[in-house]
């Protein structure tokens, strides 16, 4: 098992070299920090990023201390499972905007959408509305939420609901998500 | 045998339809809705989407979704029309290589006739569901005004779609045979439509089986979307000075406005006053905020008041073209769902001085006239004699610049007509034959149908020479011109595609290019 896990690592690592070599640097960064959450601290990964980062950011802010410790902490929030606190800190955090950061951002947001996939299920499943308009009112949802919800009409699936809004599908799935755990909607066929 | 469905293919929306134990009926889509709006768009994500889908997405990701592609089809690109509906739309049309316009959306660019191929796929699988059986044939409507580059290109759209196109109808004229009414002896009709985009005024002559369209008139600019689009503004404003907060620029709130304000007008039509509620439409610092307003049917009325008075001067106009008095039409037919609206229906009663005919829901009035079109051709029991008019006069274009018409407007279709002409210039070996068709007596105010030329005229002097030009009207009003030179016997003909439509080799490409793609329609 822990033979298995060490060659996933090592692939890993191999595939974000390669990546990093045809310049796709992101997904490079995706694919390393997916290694460091496999093995925390494996050096060979911190050591690429690091290396990655001062040698490739125009538009970063390098050396920058609040951005170094802004990445610390995510990380801490990953390992204590607590992926959402983690991509909030990341994406409102000012001077954030490094390659590391933002490969760290595109990493949560894949795996916070599968996330939200799974808590959902059948994206085929048809959202109702459960509260009624005095209750709704009484909540605080932000705008895009109120959007979802009045294309909710008991016909068009979660899955339809994210292609016509038009929406980011994250930030779509997201709010679907949210006011499903919140009883706002339920899901059926 | 299978069935042959009749397609009401509107500007806003499209109905389809079908005779079942001689009862025409509309067919519901699986979300129970009997119109599936005109509407393809495709999704951020890449997905195609017609009708109510589309329709979702119209505001959100308006430079890709196309509506309104009727007002383009068979046009030129250089067309007042199409120029105006580039100024209006919010999605991009370019010039095509036949110098027709054509929608690029989602980075890829569809002919007209593609756009309401898609549509009427759509419309037939509709139909294949309910039925439980393929379709191959329909009967598809068209404006009464639509010249033959236009029915042309309906044709191909239904080509497009998998569907044989037994019969291109006049759209008024389809209204009509929903009520029966070319059985009850000699009538004038007025047909008043007024759908979401467009508004028609046709007045039809009734006499022992033909139905003549004595003259049209309207606006293809007017419908129900402007009392949408009056309501919205109304709301806006309103919010502006309640709230402090401009919704103008907010896309999702836009969309939740126009939706919300469609619904309250269709509910004023039954109800006083309606409520529209649209939860958490905006924020600021200090959370959400709600519009919830009352809109009573007098406020309504006083909005769009000005619009329902314009479709009458269109009305007016239509009287004087077809020589006419208001007080002259026996029955008034309203098609289009805007005129279920109560100040709509009252007006066009005091204009004619006489109670609309009703009986007939007037979204479906049209497809179930085409359904009853379609029965008829394959009944050969059936007495019912349909004949139905050219709706512009048809010529070529002669010396000087002059329009020689061989087929006057308002004759009954099928039609066969020849004239014989001559050359202008000694020893002249070719004549380039011209199809024009329109009501002046310039060749260069008339629409070009299409063009050929005879060559290997004997030689002669001018004038000697005998050329037989013959024009062809089938029943759909699609035209085939031939000529002749009666000394040699050589002869050439077209059946006329003007620049606006596809060739065969392109319909073919188009309906392969689609097989690939499944076209999504919920609800």
């Amino acid at each position: 098992m822990a033979q298995a896990k060490e060659e996933h690592v090592a692939k890993l690592l191999r595939q974000g070299l390669e990546l990093y070599g045809t310049g796709e640097i992101p997904r490079a960064f995706m694919l390393w920090n997916e290694a460091l959450e496999l093995d925390p601290g494996n050096e060979e990964a911190l050591d690429y990023i690091r290396d990655a980062d001062r040698r490739s950011l125009p538009r970063a802010d390098r050396g920058d201390a609040p951005s170094a410790s802004i990445v610390w902490d995510a990380r801490r929030l990953v390992q204590g499972e607590n992926e959402e606190a983690a991509l909030e800190l990341l994406v409102s955090a000012p001077n954030s905007v490094t390659l590391e950061c933002e490969s760290m951002v595109e990493l949560l947001r894949a795996k916070i959408f599968r996330k939200y996939k799974n808590a959902l299920g059948d994206l085929d499943k048809i959202p109702r509305v459960k509260e009624d308009a005095a209750d709704l009112e009484g909540r605080n949802l932000p705008p895009s939420a109120g959007f979802l919800l009045s294309m909710v009409d008991g016909l068009t699936s979660l899955s339809d609901l994210v292609t016509v809004s038009g929406m980011d599908r994250f930030e779509a799935l997201r709010s679907l998500h949210r006011m499903s755990e919140a009883g706002i909607l339920e899901l059926g066929t | 045998m299978s069935r042959v469905i009749g397609i009401d293919l509107g500007t806003t929306n499209s109905c389809v339809s079908v005779v079942e134990n001689g009862q025409s009926t509309v067919i519901p889509n699986s979300g129970g809705y009997k119109t599936t709006p005109s509407m393809f768009g495709i999704s951020q994500d890449g997905r195609r989407l017609v009708g109510h889908l589309a329709k979702r997405q119209a505001i959100t990701n308006a430079r890709n979704t196309a509506f309104a592609a009727k007002r383009l089809i068979g046009r030129r690109f250089d067309d007042p029309e199409v120029q105006k509906t580039i100024e209006l739309s919010p999605y991009e049309i370019v010039r095509g290589p036949n110098d027709d316009p054509r929608i690029k959306i989602g980075g890829k660019t569809f002919t007209c006739p593609e756009i309401a191929g898609i549509v009427l796929r759509e419309m037939k699988r509709v139909a294949e569901e309910y039925l439980s059986e393929t379709v191959h044939e329909a009967v598809i409507t068209v404006p009464a005004y639509f010249n033959d580059t236009q029915r042309q290109c309906t044709k191909d759209a239904g080509k497009i779609a998998g569907l044989e196109v037994l019969r291109i109808i006049n759209e008024p004229t389809a209204a009509a045979l929903s009520y029966g009414m070319n059985r009850e002896g000699d009538e004038k009709i007025a047909v008043y439509d007024l759908g979401g985009g467009t508004f028609d005024i046709s007045i039809l002559e009734m006499s022992e089986g033909v139905i003549e369209v004595l003259a049209t008139s309207g606006n293809t600019f007017l419908g129900g979307e402007d009392f949408d689009r009056r309501i919205v503004q109304h709301l806006i404003k309103w919010f502006e000075e309640t709230e402090g907060m401009d919704l103008r620029g907010d896309t999702m709130a836009l969309q939740r406005l126009k939706d919300a304000s469609e619904k309250a007008k269709c509910d004023l039509s039954m109800r006083d006053v309606v409520e529209i509620n649209l939860p958490f439409i905006a924020s600021d610092s200090e959370g959400p905020r709600h519009l919830n307003y009352e809109l009573t049917r007098e406020s309504l009325e006083n909005l769009v008041h000005d619009v329902v008075e314009g479709t009458l001067k269109s009305v007016e106009q239509c009287c004087v073209d077809a020589g006419i008095q208001a007080q002259d039409i026996d029955q008034v037919v309203l098609v289009g769902g805007q005129t279920r609206m109560p100040l709509v229906q009252k007006r066009v009663a005091e204009y004619f001085g006489k109670r609309p005919h009703k009986g007939v829901n007037p979204d479906e009035v049209v497809g179930l006239g085409a359904a009853v079109q379609a029965a008829a051709l394959l009944d050969s029991d059936n007495d019912m004699l349909l004949l139905d008019v050219t709706p512009l006069s048809l010529g070529i274009g002669t010396y000087g610049g002059h329009f020689a018409r061989l087929i006057e407007r308002n004759t009954t279709v099928p039609v066969s007509k020849g004239h014989i002409f001559t050359t202008t210039r000694d020893n002249q070996s070719a004549v380039k034959i011209r199809v024009l068709q329109g009501e002046s007596d310039m060749a260069a105010e008339s629409d070009l149908l299409g063009e050929f030329v005879l060559s290997g005229i004997r030689p002669a002097p001018k004038g000697e020479p005998e050329i037989e030009v013959s024009f062809d009207i089938d029943a759909n009003g699609i035209v085939s011109v031939s000529a002749r030179d009666l000394a040699t016997g050589k002869e050439q003909s077209i059946t006329v595609s003007s620049t606006g439509t596809l060739s065969d080799t392109e319909i073919d490409e188009i309906i392969q290019a689609h097989d690939i793609y499944e076209v999504e329609l919920k609800g």
